[in-house]
């Protein structure tokens, strides 16, 4: 396997991983709406969680501040 | 000579990267005061009679759009050209079917349940949501140029700057939603 593979190999892991993640965190999200009778604090918190996974893992943003990735 | 223009090229993106980020922080705002502006209104208070599983299914949808639009940036970044188009199409393809599932059902429905543009949550509920969707809309315009482009072979591994601007503004429009939809569907 030559590293550019070895590359892909790896980002694809972490995509799943995030998406499994997201996935995990919607459905926590849903039945603590169901579940409880003031759930806005519950659901302001699993939705930064959701928002910080795709801001740092999808989006990237430690771009802004290291050239470690992407750097085309 | 080399290191000079490596430097330059370097400076180019890092200086594209923060455009965007500034761009999309400024429009952060914009649905950050929406969102303010639907509790101040609103409090937690919401109509009981909303399609859960239509907002459920539409932000599944959304959150797969993400995981198909990381992977074509991730396909594009390692040399895989094929990976790119058909990752790309797919998050079109989602996008278009939340769009439709937005405008074109939840809009039709919404009213037959009591929450029109005019009055009361429905406010809040048409102003957040067609905003929303107008960004999904441009998201899927500027996915489609981008598909356009690679298709004629535009991008490679070292060179893939519009389809990481493209990406960046839609993982940005599902992170809008990841607030949205508990804001409106979700919060009593």
């Amino acid at each position: 396997m030559n590293t550019l593979e070895q590359l892909r190999a790896k980002k694809m892991r972490v995509g799943w991983l995030v998406g499994a993640g997201l996935a995990v965190t919607t459905v926590v999200e849903y039945y603590i709406a169901v579940g409880l009778a003031r759930p806005l604090v519950p659901l302001a918190i699993v939705a930064l969680i959701k928002a910080w996974l795709i801001v740092v893992y999808f989006m990237h943003i430690k771009q802004l501040w290291t050239s470690e990735e992407g750097g085309h | 000579m080399s290191t000079h223009v490596s430097h330059a090229t370097y400076d180019r993106l890092a200086i594209n990267r923060l455009g965007l980020w500034l761009f999309i922080f400024s429009d952060a705002l914009i649905f950050a005061i929406l969102l303010i502006t639907r509790f101040a209104l609103f409090g937690t208070s919401r109509p009981e009679e909303l399609n859960q599983a239509l907002g459920l299914g539409l932000t599944v949808i959304l959150l797969v759009s993400s995981l198909t639009a990381y992977r074509a940036e991730a396909a594009i970044a390692t040399g895989d050209r094929s990976g790119l188009l058909r990752n790309l199409l797919l998050t079109i393809i989602f996008g278009t079917l939340f769009l439709v599932g937005v405008v074109g059902w939840e809009w039709r429905e919404a009213p037959h349940l009591g929450i029109v543009p005019q009055e009361g949550y429905g406010i809040a509920f048409f102003s957040m949501t067609g905003l929303h969707a107008f960004h999904v809309l441009t998201g899927v315009l500027l996915l489609l140029i981008v598909f356009f482009n690679a298709r004629r072979g535009a991008y490679g591994p070292d060179n893939y700057w519009g389809v990481e601007a493209a990406v960046k503004y839609w993982h940005f429009v599902d992170v809008v939603w990841v607030f949205f939809y508990p804001a409106l569907y979700l919060v009593r």
